[in-house]
């Protein structure tokens, strides 16, 4: 027997009755699927390939929302790539200000943040960030 | 010849039935590497260029498997490329739906995350979909494999099959790397060594269902020359594109790429070897 397509294909011996060379209509169907998949697929690889090429690592980042859980205060921080080519490790730091003194530090590592995309991260800081300034800033990073 | 697209019912509820069977192929062998930790960090970093071509030059290979495997003794090429691209779709859906149900698919994933996690477990989950038929369903012995048994060709194209399925398990994790340091010049030569021996062991030695006649009526070193040597030369350089292919040999001097290649052809080339026996 064969392959998925094969399969729904008329054996030998059914052959006499539905005639040689017909395919079922479900298989066009799926095979242009297929198709379709394959090719935007490629073109999407040769499109990233395209903008890749020489690409940097451009960062950015800014809090989602800042909350009260507790004792402590969860911000919630999103951290954007904007450019071309993908980072590993990145540490973000977090300082909440009042005026030149610091009042809390916190930090935070992100595994992989892709070219073009995006993650997520929390920090709990005892103070409230809403009564401070809370400065963020992208420290380091690491070529995957 | 003229492709008539048959409207019949019957026809269309075994394709569903071979459909199902597929998928069922595609998520077994897709599995093992489905949840493979490196496989869901490679497509972040890995080239898309190289992803690009990895699919592109698998697409042929993947027509010219569901030649081998099919049931049909003429060759059409509408057939068969039709076969390849509904097992690539079965391969893809597959993959996309495991990765999904293993939380390994997240709402904010980039459009590079996305399609290289999917369509690069597609390569062996789409595999895996075009011989479930010869896995799972009833098999005629004789009519089971196409190309002729005596096919030399063929015989060496089923040998790839085989080392580029058990290859592409083991390509993308560490361990071939860690394995191939660790060894060291001397080592990794008993290895080729050896892998040679059980290659040459498993093609002539062992009597594996379908296997070609000429391999009993030849003298042991013909056998070794045309299948075991070539096997294993196929099995070398298909380690050797994939471990490119997954960025595995970037800035590394040729001997240490080579101790990998070497490592990783292996499983490889024990894949090439029984491949008569798994397909």
């Amino acid at each position: 027997m064969g392959s998925p397509g094969t399969a729904a294909k008329p054996r030998k011996q059914d052959r006499a009755n539905e005639g040689e060379g017909s395919v079922p209509l479900a298989e066009w169907v799926a095979a242009a699927c297929g198709a379709v998949v394959m090719l935007v697929t490629l073109a999407c690889l040769g499109w990233l390939a395209i903008h890749e090429r020489d690409g940097l690592v451009d960062p950015a980042v800014h809090v989602v929302t800042i909350e009260r859980r507790g004792e402590r205060y969860h911000v919630k921080l999103r951290v954007e790539n904007q450019g071309g080519a993908a980072a590993a490790g990145l540490r973000v730091q977090a300082q909440l200000r009042r005026g030149d003194a610091v009042v809390e530090e916190a930090e935070v590592e992100f595994d992989h943040v892709p070219a073009h995309a995006h993650r997520t991260a929390g920090m709990f800081f005892r103070n409230d960030p809403r009564q401070a300034s809370l400065e963020l800033s992208v420290r380091s990073y690491r070529q995957p | 010849m003229e492709h008539r697209i048959a409207l019949d019912r019957r026809a269309n509820l075994k394709f569903a039935q071979g459909l199902m069977r597929a998928f069922a192929g595609a998520v077994i062998f897709g599995l093992p590497i489905l949840m493979t930790q490196e496989m869901w960090s490679l497509p972040f970093h890995m080239s898309a260029l190289r992803l690009a071509l990895l699919i592109a030059l698998f697409f042929p290979f993947l027509v010219a498997l569901s030649w081998h495997v099919g049931f049909e003794e003429t060759f059409s090429l509408t057939d068969d490329a039709l076969d390849a691209l509904v097992a690539f779709l079965v391969g893809f859906v597959a993959s996309g739906v495991v990765l999904l149900l293993l939380g390994q698919l997240e709402p904010d994933e980039g459009l590079r995350e996305f399609l290289g996690k999917v369509s690069l477990q597609a390569v062996p989950a789409s595999i895996g979909a075009l011989l479930a038929q010869s896995q799972f369903g009833q098999v005629d012995a004789d009519a089971r494999m196409r190309g002729g048994r005596e096919e030399y060709f063929s015989e060496l194209f089923i040998m790839a099959v085989g080392a580029l399925f058990l290859a592409f398990n083991v390509a993308p994790t560490e361990e071939v790397l860690i394995i191939s340091q660790r060894l060291g010049g001397l080592l990794t030569l008993l290895l080729a060594l050896a892998t040679l021996l059980t290659m040459h062991a498993l093609v002539y030695g062992a009597a594996f269902r379908g296997q070609p006649l000429d391999h009993v009526h030849a003298p042991w070193w013909s056998v070794f020359a045309r299948y075991t040597v070539v096997g294993y030369a196929i099995s070398i350089l298909l380690c050797a594109f994939l471990l490119w292919t997954f960025g595995r040999l970037d800035a590394m001097p040729v001997p240490v790429a080579m101790a990998a290649v070497v490592v990783l052809a292996f499983p490889a080339a024990v894949g090439a070897a029984s491949a008569r026996l798994v397909l």
